[in-house]
């Protein structure tokens, strides 16, 4: 490959390539300075002093005064040059901010000087990096192999040039448990420590790689990033908030991650399965995806405008994940910065305006009641897991029904003896009749009786809560994508309100990107399969980003949601563009085969440590001198937990679980159908936390004081916080104190005959790595002084067991 | 003020000392808000406040479901001459509302309206307590908004967006100012009676990071979730479970030097404070009798009380919910329930602030979704009648906090359907707090989606300079 053409962005305020060898390049070393320093006084919204450098027709616009801004081969008489080296800082551009420095001034000299080029003479704007189709770079650097491959070429030459020294290898004890967080999301035992330890090569290492990527761990593990750019939750989302039956999609998830299904397929299905031909009832669950969008079901609510409302989420949801870009901006306007007009943007519409109308009021129009949901479901095929399920609720339920019922006739009994008058005619008859009665009938009753029994409105409710799941498990609907047969006509929505229609719009790509194949059809499939070109320049790079944010806890473009002009430009361009061709090219689309490079790589499987002159010259370690160390996320810490303490349920899929959670939580959800948690029975509680019911009004506290968004919409990047009430969680749900109980009773029984024995199994099976003396000695008088106070191994194990799970180290990678 | 000024500045420079000395915790850590370090730190954005503040805290009710504003405090003479009368067209052809259908009818006011204090502000007969502190209060009579369902509206009203995911108001605020308080958190959140129908994402923290999320102070249980210890574990046998998890931090730090490890230790210590503070701070035993009588009884008084004794401590921004004002149907009986809930302990707090002193850097603010039509909805009998929702015109007030008392700003129409004079859109409302909090709304921004988002969005707002002392 030709070095000096391959695409090679100017890294802005570093050492410019562009002024010491090689041809200018207008993309990739002017328009990033003018886009910087220059787009806010005289882009293509303003050009003040009539100067606009947004495009070549602008540019060539005399300004106000006359003058022109540049002459060709001449840049020490141009406007421009003079007004960036004028030494009156009143008068030098730009007039905000700093100075351009010295390598920004030489460039736009040399641009100038060697005829300032534009990309083309069709007076069209620059194009921005983004927008450019992805090209492999040759390797600036040799690399070892193994441990190393191309990953670390890259990301070893910026390290050259920055003066910096790579860490050594974490040691393999912890390389190996962050492998296993990182790819199945769960810890490694000690047994699988020790093996490994015998035989740490690289080799083994990628053994050991395979092996967890064939682990049926690993799609649950990665669903979850997943599912919160799918924005997948168990319930409607506003003001009612009530449960939607959803999972099957959920479960979908983890098994087309776990069948590696190439990434283009897996988009066309979740935006187009139902338009294949013949689709099987997974590729329509598939397209669950995008009925993912919240749902206004208050009373009162125009289903229309709601509808508009879902399909701006999906629009932008699209935008979002598939083209890294924010084209929300053009919802109400021509996107400011970036080429989306406000018609591109219904164009995109038009594409997913084709689906039915999802809710109506319920009974009269004048009505008060409710919103019912009528978008299109299907019926699932019930499998064993399923049918079980439904036995064990129908016996709980039924269990709390007679508890209810025997409860009411007691009652009753008592009222019936003391005041006969007081129950009306058909509860007297509920009552007098033998057979058993039903929910509705006890409700009935307890009406009567109301102010006899308070509790009995809590254990009503919860029954109802129950008959309710048990409909919704003995229905198993999804809801799914459908094509009307009449196209619905698109409009554009003036400022974005839908009352405001404008010009009638068909569907579109935007004309700055890869074009639309004359052969794809108008509709869902043609867009999915547009998206998943390999002519699109986004999408593999914010593919490969996302995954590059997973594993080392910040992109190479550090704002993964948006890869337009107002985005971050990477840190690391050449290898995220080879990372982005490799995932087509190379990997065929497979997330294990990206996911593998990544792991397999000397950056990946350096060690934590700080080193201080490193961290002089590059203090947030964007150059990656080190792993990052980052904390886990929401669920690995509760399914970490879990494990470490044999909690931890391995059953796979099915309905949501709900772990335990404090009393009245979910009183926050007004007007909704659900206003009690019933927490699950069994290994329920302790299942993985992908498993775990998303309710939007009020998700899992837990999860939510560890960041874990609510899913109202998509979310690319979880925050990464670091607060009190994280410690409270730890220390004090009683979920986590239940954990660090049964992690005590197993260090006492499972890790050795001595105290010394015992802690060093307990502090290997939580960190993977043997403590060092100090820690040894802390955790040894830890235990003492337990044990002398309390007078029980017990609670001295279970102290060791809670100093454990809160550790810093324990909810990070290691 | 000028203390508070140097003690701000102070805890910007350590912020940016941090920032560079480079820690490699960037604007995560540096968010920590429980400690000083909170705030704009990500964008580069100048440091706050930029305007000279008025206010340092801002107490804010959002009465639920939207009282009427016609029976409160916006008085229609002719609506009552009319009332039970067919509605003119002009009041609902062409409009959308939730419930309304066919051709309704007018209600009036049953209320007698009744002017307060020297500035003669007017408030209903439903308000009397009120009327006491009516010399210190700003009514905007002129409010209007963009949606007229209650998950949109409240989204709208706290986020300035009509969808979920954006932050709330007071999300925004702490990611500004920060918090003041070493042992509270710096954003808190009370609910009363039917909670809001937006939930949880009315005090959310959107794309800010999640430290600027408010925490609900619950009445029943623990004040704030998981702050109590587990059963048996004594105030000393958990001081030396911190103490252990703290030395192996260390130890570890020692070892990797990674920051986020002393954020980390921090934090917990942290977290054993709130132990002590948050108890303290809801035990009312301190107060003395008078204080507890002026508030009265009942929740919202137990609320008004804590709001006060938490910007007292330091706490930046207390959000209180309470409905149900949701008054489709028997709304006689309803709305003088919540009025009497109410207008006492709300009056009481606003006398209590301005005695301490405190009621000139405090902003108080009355809220809701949006208001209620001049027009009759569902039975037409005195008890059993209702109102249904209204965008076009409401009411809101706010006092303290450098807005000028006993004004009444912006009118409505005859009827009260439209705004007459001094339109204030939501954003304008927004605008203006932030400027009352010493923030250019227009400054105050973060970067996202590669955009610089603010809580007022891309339209223009204005800030209310005739409210302002």
């Amino acid at each position: 490959m030709d070095h000096a053409s391959c695409f090679f962005p100017l890294i802005l305020g570093s050492l410019a390539s562009a002024s010491i060898a090689g041809e200018l390049d207008f993309a990739r070393d002017v328009a990033p300075i003018f886009e910087e320093h220059c787009y806010d006084c005289h882009g293509a919204e303003t050009q003040k002093g009539g100067i606009g450098l947004a495009t070549h027709y602008h540019s060539r616009h005399p300004a106000e005064s006359g003058e022109l801004l540049y002459v060709a081969g001449t840049a020490e008489a141009s406007l421009l040059i003079r007004v960036i080296t004028e030494s009156d800082p009143e008068k030098r551009m730009p007039a905000k901010g700093a100075a351009l420095n010295e390598t920004q001034i030489a460039t736009l000299r040399r641009w100038i000087d060697t005829g300032a080029k534009w990309p083309d003479d069709g007076w069209r704007p620059p194009v921005h990096w983004s927008y450019i189709s992805p090209k492999k770079a040759a390797l600036p650097e040799p690399f070892l192999s193994p441990p190393g491959n191309e990953v670390d070429s890259f990301i070893r030459d910026r390290l050259k040039r920055e003066d910096l020294q790579p860490n050594p290898p974490a040691s393999p004890a912890q390389l190996l448990r962050r492998v296993y967080l990182d790819v199945i999301g769960l810890p490694p035992s000690v047994a699988e420590v020790d093996q490994f330890l015998r035989n740490p090569s690289p080799a083994a290492y990628a053994a050991v790689v395979d092996d967890l990527l064939r682990s049926p761990r690993f799609g649950e593990r990665w669903a979850v990033p997943w599912l919160d750019l799918a924005r997948y939750a168990d319930s409607e989302g506003y003001q009612r908030d009530s449960p939607r039956n959803m999972w099957p999609y959920r479960d979908w998830v983890i098994t087309a991650l776990n069948a590696d299904m190439p990434f283009d397929q897996f988009t066309i299905e979740q935006l187009a399965g139902d338009l294949l031909p013949n689709p099987s009832e997974s590729q329509l669950v598939a397209t669950a995806f995008h009925r993912n969008s919240a749902l206004n079901l208050e009373a009162g609510t125009d289903p229309i405008e709601d509808h508009y409302k879902q399909i701006v989420d999906r629009v932008n949801t699209t935008g979002t994940i598939w083209l890294g870009s924010t084209v929300a901006c053009a919802q109400c306007h021509n996107h400011k910065y970036d080429p989306f007009t406000i018609k591109n943007y219904y164009e995109l519409f038009a594409f997913f305006n084709n689906t039915p109308i999802e809710s109506r009021q319920k009974g009269s129009e004048m009505g008060m009641s409710e919103m019912l949901h009528i978008g299109p479901t299907i019926t699932l095929q019930k499998n064993e897991q399923d049918i079980t399920d439904l036995a064990t609720l129908t016996l709980q339920h039924e269990a709390a029904l007679g508890i209810i019922r025997s409860t009411l006739r007691a009652d009753a009994g008592r009222m019936m003896e003391k005041n006969p008058a007081a129950l009306p005619e058909a509860v007297r008859k509920i009552i007098e009749t033998k057979s058993e009665m039903s929910l509705a009938q006890c409700q009935a009753v307890a009406r009567a009786l109301k102010p006899a029994n308070p509790a009995m409105g809590r254990k009503l409710e919860e029954a109802s809560i129950t008959a309710a799941r048990l409909e919704a498990l003995e229905k198993k609907e999804v809801r799914v994508q459908e094509e009307m047969q009449e196209i619905r006509p698109t409009f554009i929505a003036k400022r974005g309100d839908f009352l405001a229609p404008g010009e009638q719009v068909m569907p579109a790509t935007p004309a700055v990107l890869h074009p639309f194949g004359d052969e794809l059809p108008r509709n869902r499939l043609g867009l999915a399969r547009w998206l998943v070109d390999p002519a699109n320049p986004l999408v593999a790079r914010a593919y490969v980003n996302r995954l590059w944010l997973e594993l080392f806890g910040q992109g190479l473009v550090t704002t993964p949601e948006e890869f337009g002009s107002q985005g971050a430009r990477p840190s690391h361009p050449e290898l995220l563009d080879w990372l982005a061709v490799a995932f087509v090219e190379e990997d065929g689309w497979s997330l294990k085969k990206a996911l593998r490079r990544l792991v397999l790589s000397s950056t990946y499987c350096q060690s934590i440590e700080v080193n201080p002159a490193s961290a002089a010259v590059d203090p947030a370690n964007q150059w990656l001198w080190r792993h990052p160390g980052h904390r886990l996320g929401a669920e690995t810490i509760r399914d970490q937990g879990l494990a470490l303490s044999g909690l931890l349920s391995e059953r796979i899929y099915g309905t949501p679980a709900r772990p335990f959670q404090p009393e009245g939580v979910w009183r926050n959800t007004a007007g909704a159908s659900e206003t009690y948690y019933i927490p699950s029975q069994g290994e329920d509680a302790y299942r993985r936390g992908v498993y775990t019911l998303w309710r939007r009004g009020s998700h899992y506290p837990s999860f939510a004081n560890f960041d874990a968004p609510d899913r109202s919409a998509c979310v690319v990047k979880r925050d990464r916080s670091n607060t009190p009430l994280q410690a409270l969680t730890l220390l004090n749900d009683p979920v986590y104190v239940e954990m660090a109980t049964a992690f005590g009773q197993r260090i006492e029984k499972e890790g050795g005959n001595t105290v010394e024995q015992r802690i060093e199994w307990a502090f290997r099976t939580t960190l993977a790595r043997s403590p060092v003396e100090a820690e040894r000695l802390l955790l040894h008088s830890a235990f003492e002084t337990v044990l002398v106070e309390l007078n029980s191994a017990t609670a001295a194990y279970r102290e060791i067991a809670t100093i454990l799970l809160n550790l810093h180290e324990t909810i990070t990678r290691s | 003020m000028l203390d508070f000024l140097t003690e701000y500045n102070a805890q910007l420079r350590r912020r940016h000392f941090l920032a560079r000395s480079g820690s490699g915790l960037g604007a995560l850590a540096l968010g920590n808000l429980w400690s000083r370090d909170v705030g704009a730190s990500e964008s580069g954005i100048e440091s706050f406040p930029s305007i000279a503040p008025q206010a340092r805290s801002v107490i804010f009710f959002h009465m639920t479901g939207a009282p009427s504003q016609l029976d409160l405090f916006d008085e229609k003479p002719l609506l009552r001459k009319f009332d039970r009368q067919l509605a003119p067209a002009e009041l609902f052809e062409g409009k959308r509302f939730s419930f309304l259908r066919g051709h309704p009818k007018l209600l009036g006011s049953p209320y007698e309206f009744i002017r307060h204090g020297k500035s003669g502000v007017q408030l209903s007969s439903l308000l009397p307590h009120l009327g006491k502190v009516a010399d210190e209060i700003c009514v905007i009579k002129s409010m209007f908004t963009t949606e007229f369902n209650h998950g949109p509206a409240q989204l709208y009203m706290h986020t300035g967006l009509n969808r979920q995911g954006n932050p709330s108001i007071g999300s925004w605020t702490t990611y500004g100012l920060g918090c003041e308080s070493e042992n509270l958190p710096a954003y808190v959140v009370f609910l009363k009676g039917a909670t809001p129908g937006a939930g949880a994402n009315l005090w959310k923290s959107g794309f800010l990071p999640s430290v600027h999320q408010g925490v609900q102070l619950r009445g029943e249980g623990e004040p704030v979730l998981y702050l109590d210890r587990p059963e048996g574990v004594s105030e000393s046998a958990r001081r030396r479970t911190l103490d252990s998890i703290a030395a192996l931090n260390q130890n570890y730090y020692e070892t990797v030097g990674d920051p986020e490890i002393q954020t980390r230790i921090d934090q917990y210590e942290m977290a054993y404070r709130m132990q002590t503070s948050v108890p303290e701070l809801v035990d009312l035993s301190e107060e003395s009798a008078a204080t507890l009588e002026s508030y009265g009884e009942g929740e919202v008084a137990r609320q008004c009380l804590q709001a006060r004794r938490l910007v007292e401590r330091g706490v930046r921004f207390v959000e209180l919910f309470i409905g149900d004002w949701d008054t489709h149907a028997n709304q006689a009986a309803k709305l003088a329930a919540n009025c009497r809930e109410v207008d006492q302990p709300i009056t009481a707090l606003i006398a209590d602030l301005k005695q301490r002193g405190l009621l000139d850097q405090t902003l108080v603010v009355w809220s809701a979704e949006f208001g209620r039509t001049p027009m009759l909805q569902g039975d037409e009998t005195a008890a059993k009648c209702g109102r249904d929702h209204q965008k076009d015109a409401f009411t809101i007030w706010m006092a303290g906090g450098g807005v000028k008392g006993g004004l009444t700003y912006g009118s409505t129409n005859e009827l009260g359907n439209e705004v007459a004079e001094n339109p204030v859109e939501v954003r304008d409302f927004h605008a203006t707090m932030m400027h009352l909090l010493g923030i250019n709304h227009e400054k105050l921004t973060y970067r996202y989606q590669g955009l610089d988002q603010r809580l007022t969005g891309v339209e223009e707002a204005r800030v209310l300079r005739d409210i302002l002392t």
